[in-house]
């Protein structure tokens, strides 16, 4: 097979496997069910029509991960430039019991990411939630791997923190978590 | 909560644990297959990409923009944007856009314009609107309107539709050919006159030109009749970034004009009908705070770029500049001031002459901005040249020196006849009408502090035509600058400069601000500030003065001493730039701080005598300033501004190595000239025995305290004792304790037996010749007894 139809075998397979992925990604950054839809949709497209200019096919996912990155930024970009607010999931908390503390803890957690300065959250989401290896993240925002594993490190100190502050006698408020903009005390500790 | 989750693993889980799964609707596969069938196959995707690279080419950079600008389809354009050829550019209501091409040439169209850039990329087609066209070594041929074609003859132009018919074209530099159906016409202009031809409307006859003459008002005012003010932030007190900015009357509006490398001074004067503002800058050569650490340290005489000094005119219509510059053969202008018809400029300033340019003539210069021929009015150093109100009388100090003082005369331009009243002042003012002259006279007190005494002193107004006693103004004080007149010529302002020094380089700055009346009956302080005193001019009314200081930026203070009516700012405190402008700001600083560190490096080289080194640090400098206005497009930096500097580096790197080593051997005679008399004054007038036992001494003088600038170190003296071109110079000391005899030759190269350093009789005083003639002129005064510091 020649290097056209490898690419063009590994980007079908792609398609079947990551749509869903990508689908999600969307939505759990906070875009709404049908623009996720229609971003997906952008994603693949973009892929398939430059797929010239990819040269490792090892590296497609990143690379679709890339491309639909760009696609939010400019769509959030379009929509005014809204600060990212991240999906609600009250699916996810029930992985733990009400009451127990991973049940407090995930709580936190879903609080405080929204409030984490975008250059910490990303890579963060991408290494956690999507399930890219650092390489691959630190590929898919353009960043040398060591920035990038930096950056996590201090998303994760800053959730750490966050934790160790809020966790105890907390109390569960059921309000929307803030949209990204207090967070002049995480950034500067 | 039992656990702190400082476990990474168990933090991982926790986080993992708050991904939530969507499901995509189950059509969407289906969806994104139809899409993907109905896009274009990759492989032609990737032609796409080469065509669009090959269009680029001929490409067009968006370097500044205020929207709405879009291209023909209607998309948007950006700034950064890289436009190919072959495209179009419209500007709406109050759009505006330039764009440059990577050769240098630029296309500003104003508003409601639009423009079809060719697909050759050598002409323009010009629809609507104005388009002014910088056009960098023939890039453009030609701008085509229905009216006609105009053919660009290595010119920059002006082309303003007044309709489909006609076309309005300003010549601005060089000159254009003007053709159509009813004829042509070759459009010649001066630098800067304001020239207009007008293609003919069907059936016309001939293509008439007619020439405007500017008018100018030499007052000096950071303040425009209607108002607007024009001043300069320097971000960083280095100077690397000089911003002019603007704003209305009441402080209101303000916005970023343009950018420089290196440092402005305060803009003004304004040209009439508000359309354009004189500014200077200079070359950021003192900015470089680690010349010292990274060993590019030199004697400060090696370290002058040409031209040191630049005007422009800002025309704020458009935003484009244009250098109104002194000949090349000048190798240095100083305080340079315009005429006030605008048609000439004067300025004290040396030349190179002779059949090989190796000889050297300093005085001052007219400069005629129509013509550009230079006629020298007055022989030797000369400074602070101003014209009476009539423009037929310069006025004008000679450089400071310990005999003379600083000599203030008076040229009539039209006899040439030379006044000189035997009066000893700087920094002189014409009154309004003409009749009275202001001036300081110099300080007679202590001139330890710094050269800047030169043109301090106590205020004087002097009858200009009858003479007699000049009368003083500021009474109380001795060390004032500035006088300037009321616009009805009744009073004075001028400004006192407190300066204490703290030491390791930092100096607490403050002053004040006086007026008196012109009479010497009165005066009264209105105003007390901190911080460096930029400017302090009369506002045109004479009710209230503009005081402009780069702690407090602009203040409006009432002129009869009730205190400040406003304060607009104008700092770079209120001027905030947005982060990515501040990264690009950071960005161009630190380049233009690696720029003069090579250009620093290659006169190093030079004088070492390695010119190749040199050639290739020149270079690298140079690419650095021609990329400034592309790499950094949100600075809006001048592109005439840094080519200045990419040409002239340029020039050095083509120069002829035997003309650069006959330089610089002259160059190190010249300092050797400098040295020894200096070394002997501090060895009970013994010389050195021979050259190299200069060097242990030189390397321990510093030319100015606090500074990195060093006389010499270690390899810049081994180099300077020999001819670049590898001979030692020929010594002959003064015998231990003998005074020398005129005409005695006390150094002389080999290479070049019409190098030498001998000693010369003036004034009944025996001092060494130089070579350059540039030490006698230099802002520090003529070293005949050069003193330690």
């Amino acid at each position: 097979m020649d290097q056209t139809a490898n690419r063009q075998a590994a980007f079908t397979a792609a398609l079947e496997a990551r749509l869903r992925d990508i689908y999600s990604y969307f939505r759990r950054l906070g875009v709404e069910a049908a623009s996720a839809e229609d971003l997906a949709q952008e994603t693949f497209v973009l892929a398939w029509q430059n797929l010239s200019s990819l040269r490792d096919e090892s590296k497609l996912k990143s690379w679709l991960y890339c491309i639909a990155y760009r696609r939010f930024l400019r769509y959030r970009a379009g929509a005014a430039k809204q600060p990212v607010a991240l999906a609600e999931d009250h699916a996810a908390g029930s992985k733990h019991d009400p009451g127990s503390d991973e049940y407090l803890a995930a709580h936190i957690v879903r609080q405080v990411l929204p409030t984490l300065p975008e250059k910490y959250l990303h890579p963060l989401l991408l290494v956690y939630w999507e399930d890219l290896s650092y390489q691959e993240a630190a590929r898919v925002l353009s960043l040398p791997a060591g920035t990038l594993a930096w950056r996590v490190h201090r998303a994760l100190k800053l959730i750490r923190q966050a934790l160790a502050e809020k966790g105890d006698g907390y109390e569960i408020e059921l309000s929307r978590p803030k949209a990204v903009g207090a967070t002049d005390s995480l950034d500067k500790s | 909560m039992k656990s702190n989750y400082q476990d990474p693993k168990q933090l991982e889980q926790l986080i993992r644990s708050t991904k939530a799964d969507f499901a995509p609707s189950e059509g969407l596969l289906n969806k994104v297959k139809a899409a993907l069938a109905a896009a274009p196959a990759p492989a032609s995707a990737r032609k796409s990409v080469f065509r669009q690279a090959r269009k680029l080419v001929h490409a067009f950079t968006l370097i500044a923009a205020r929207q709405p600008v879009t291209d023909g389809k209607g998309h948007a354009l950006q700034l950064g944007d890289r436009l190919p050829a072959g495209c179009k550019v419209m500007t709406g209501e109050k759009g505006r856009v330039s764009l440059i091409t990577r050769g240098g040439s630029e296309l500003t169209l104003n508003s409601n314009s639009k423009l079809a850039l060719a697909k050759n990329g050598k002409e323009a087609t010009l629809s609507r609107g104005e388009l002014y066209c910088r056009n960098r070594a023939h890039e453009f041929a030609a701008i085509l309107t229905a009216a006609g074609r105009i053919e660009l003859l290595g010119t920059t132009v002006d082309a303003n539709m007044k309709d489909k018919q006609t076309v309005a074209v300003t010549v601005v530099e060089g000159k254009v050919r003007l053709e159509n159906a009813h004829g042509e016409a070759i459009v010649d202009s001066g630098k800067k006159s304001l020239l207009m031809a007008q293609l003919p409307p069907e059936g016309g006859e001939t293509v008439n030109t007619t020439t405007e003459t500017a008018w100018y008002d030499s007052r000096e005012s950071i303040v425009s009749e209607s108002g607007q003010i024009a001043y300069m932030i320097q971000r960083d007190m280095d100077g690397l970034v000089a911003e002019i900015w603007m704003m209305d009357k009441d402080g209101k509006n303000k916005h970023r004009l343009r950018d420089y490398a290196g440092y402005g001074s305060t803009p003004g004067p304004w040209l009439p009908g508000d359309q354009a503002v004189v500014i200077k800058t200079y070359f950021p050569i003192m900015s470089v705070p680690d010349l010292k650490k990274r060993r590019a340290h030199t004697n400060s005489g090696g370290c002058m770029f040409e031209p040191w000094e630049k005007n422009w005119l800002l025309d704020l219509n458009t935003g484009q500049d244009t250098a109104f510059s002194v000949p090349s053969e000048f190798i240095f202008a100083n305080r340079s001031s315009m005429s006030p018809d605008a048609t000439r400029m004067a300025f004290g300033g040396g030349r190179k002459t002779g059949p090989e340019r190796k000889d050297y003539e300093a005085g001052l210069w007219v400069l005629n901005l129509q013509t550009h021929q230079t006629s020298k009015l007055l022989e030797g150093g000369w400074d602070f040249p101003r014209w009476s109100p009539n423009g037929k009388t310069i006025a004008a100090s000679q450089m400071w020196s310990s005999s003379v003082g600083s000599k203030l005369v008076f040229v009539n331009l039209e006899n040439g006849a030379i006044n000189d009243p035997g009066i000893r002042g700087t920094d002189a003012a014409f009154s309004p009408d003409g009749s009275k002259i202001a001036y300081v006279d110099d300080y007679q007190g202590d001139y330890g502090d710094n050269w800047h005494s030169a043109y301090i002193g106590r205020v004087y107004v002097r009858d200009v035509a009858a003479g007699g006693v000049a009368q003083l103004v500021s009474p109380k004080y001795e060390r004032c600058r500035g006088p300037r007149w009321s616009p009805d010529g009744t009073r004075l302002l001028y400004t006192v400069v407190h300066t204490k020094d703290l030491g390791g380089g930092n100096y607490d700055q403050s002053f004040e601000v006086f007026i008196a009346a012109a009479d010497g009956s009165w005066m009264k302080q209105i105003y007390q500030g901190k911080g460096w005193l930029e400017q302090a001019a009369w506002r045109p009314g004479g009710e209230a003065i503009y005081i402009s200081d780069t702690l407090a930026g602009i203040s409006l203070v009432a002129a009869d001493g009730s205190g400040v009516l406003a304060v607009l700012g104008g700092t770079k405190e209120d001027s905030t730039l947005s982060s990515a402008e501040q990264k690009q700001s950071d960005a161009a600083q630190a380049a233009i701080q690696e720029a003069v560190f090579q250009y620093v490096v290659g006169r190093i080289r030079d004088y070492e005598g390695k010119f190749a080194e040199a050639k290739k640090a020149y270079l690298a400098a140079a690419d650095i300033f021609a990329g400034l206005p592309w790499e950094y497009p949100l600075l809006n930096f001048s592109p005439n501004d840094v080519i200045v500097y990419a040409d002239k580096l340029n020039e050095f790197t083509r120069r002829d190595p035997s003309a650069i080593a006959d330089d610089i051997c002259k160059s190190h005679l010249d300092q050797l000239g400098f040295l020894l008399p200096w070394y002997s004054k501090e060895h009970d007038l013994n010389y050195p025995a021979n050259l190299a036992a200069l060097t242990p001494w030189a390397k321990t003088k510093i030319c100015i305290v606090d500074s990195m600038w060093r006389i010499a170190d270690a390899d810049t003296m081994a180099a300077m004792v020999k001819c670049p071109e590898g001979d030692d110079f020929i010594y002959t000391p003064t015998a231990p304790g003998k005074r020398p005899k005129a005409g005695d030759v006390i150094l002389q190269c080999p290479r070049h037996p019409e190098h030498k350093i001998a000693w010369e009789e003036n004034n009944g005083k025996l001092h060494l010749n130089s070579l350059s003639a540039l030490r006698s002129i230099s802002n520090f005064g003529p070293v005949d007894e050069p003193s330690a510091q």
